[in-house]
């Protein structure tokens, strides 16, 4: 459950910021776009975290789900490649602050 | 919005002191069980921690101790007969104590912290004593079992059935809204 509950408060933190940095008119599926790249990103951040790459630390794996996040938002979405940029950089950006306040 | 790769490169940069846990980790309890160190008759096994909270521990066969990378738990040989140096009015018992006996770290790899997400709460590495010579200890690591807070053992599917399956399912959610998008896009072309 504290697995589950980090994701949710990861995937709320970004579509706040989704919405924002859209000024609450988001590309069509954006909502679901950013909800399926967070389940994709977030277990394997974890996964590097907690497993044999635990010495990899945790800024070079933020840089890592930065990037890949940021594929995936070319891949998935009609959004050019700096808007795309600035999503991956904004979400992240301000989840990882988050993770420095919250227990 | 320039600066936010500026700060994450900055703190990319900044190796975190050793005792700082980073964000989305917890400490984990570490414990070393030696399974064979009666087995050096002439040898007394003891374990020490000199840094920190003092620790001096006769090593018993089975019977698990405290192990601190933090604060460099290492294993001594004393011969036989020895006095066992051992903290007096809790105060710490100093390296040189020690000094002059044979002396090891365990080989410990498991890392001291590890995902706050991990059901995972204390960590219990065996090892054995494969040599005890003038020219010092040898060790080699048996295994490595991690247990949750009511000490169930931790098996790697409960770690990862749950995680695993959320990928899975934020993999084909993204495959099919690439495919619906390709869809509307043949439509309307």
């Amino acid at each position: 459950m504290i697995y589950l509950g980090t994701l949710f408060a990861t995937v709320i933190a970004e579509l706040l910021v989704a919405a924002l940095l859209f000024k609450g008119r988001p590309p069509k599926d954006l909502w679901t776009v950013i909800l399926c790249v967070n389940l994709c990103t977030h277990p394997v951040a974890s996964f590097l975290l907690n497993g044999p790459w635990h010495g990899l630390g945790f800024w070079p794996i933020e840089w890592l789900v930065l990037l890949a996040e940021f594929a995936m938002y070319l891949w998935v979405t009609h959004l050019k490649t700096s808007r795309a940029a600035y999503l991956s950089l904004a979400t992240n950006g301000c989840t990882v602050a988050l993770s420095f306040l919250l227990p | 919005m320039n600066f936010v790769p500026t700060i994450l490169l900055g703190l990319c940069l900044i190796a975190p002191p050793r005792d700082i846990t980073a964000p989305g980790f917890k400490k984990v309890t570490h414990q070393v069980v030696v399974e064979n160190p009666k087995e050096f008759e002439d040898w007394l096994v003891v374990a020490a921690t000199h840094l920190g909270p003092s620790h001096v521990t006769v090593v018993e066969p089975g019977v698990p101790f405290s192990y601190s990378s933090k604060y460099g738990t290492v294993l001594y040989a004393l011969p036989q007969g020895t006095a066992v140096p051992s903290s007096q009015d809790n105060r710490r018992v100093p390296r040189s104590e020690f000094e002059g006996f044979l002396s090891a770290s365990p080989p410990v790899t498991h890392p001291s912290a590890v995902s706050s997400m991990s059901p995972v709460d204390r960590v219990l590495t065996t090892i054995r004593i494969t040599n005890i010579s003038n020219e010092g200890i040898e060790l080699e690591a048996l295994r490595t079992q991690e247990f949750d807070s009511d000490g169930e053992s931790v098996g790697w599917l409960r770690i990862w059935a749950i995680p695993g399956g959320i990928v899975l399912l934020g993999i084909a959610g993204l495959v099919f809204l690439r495919r619906r998008r390709r869809r509307r896009k043949t439509t309307q072309g």
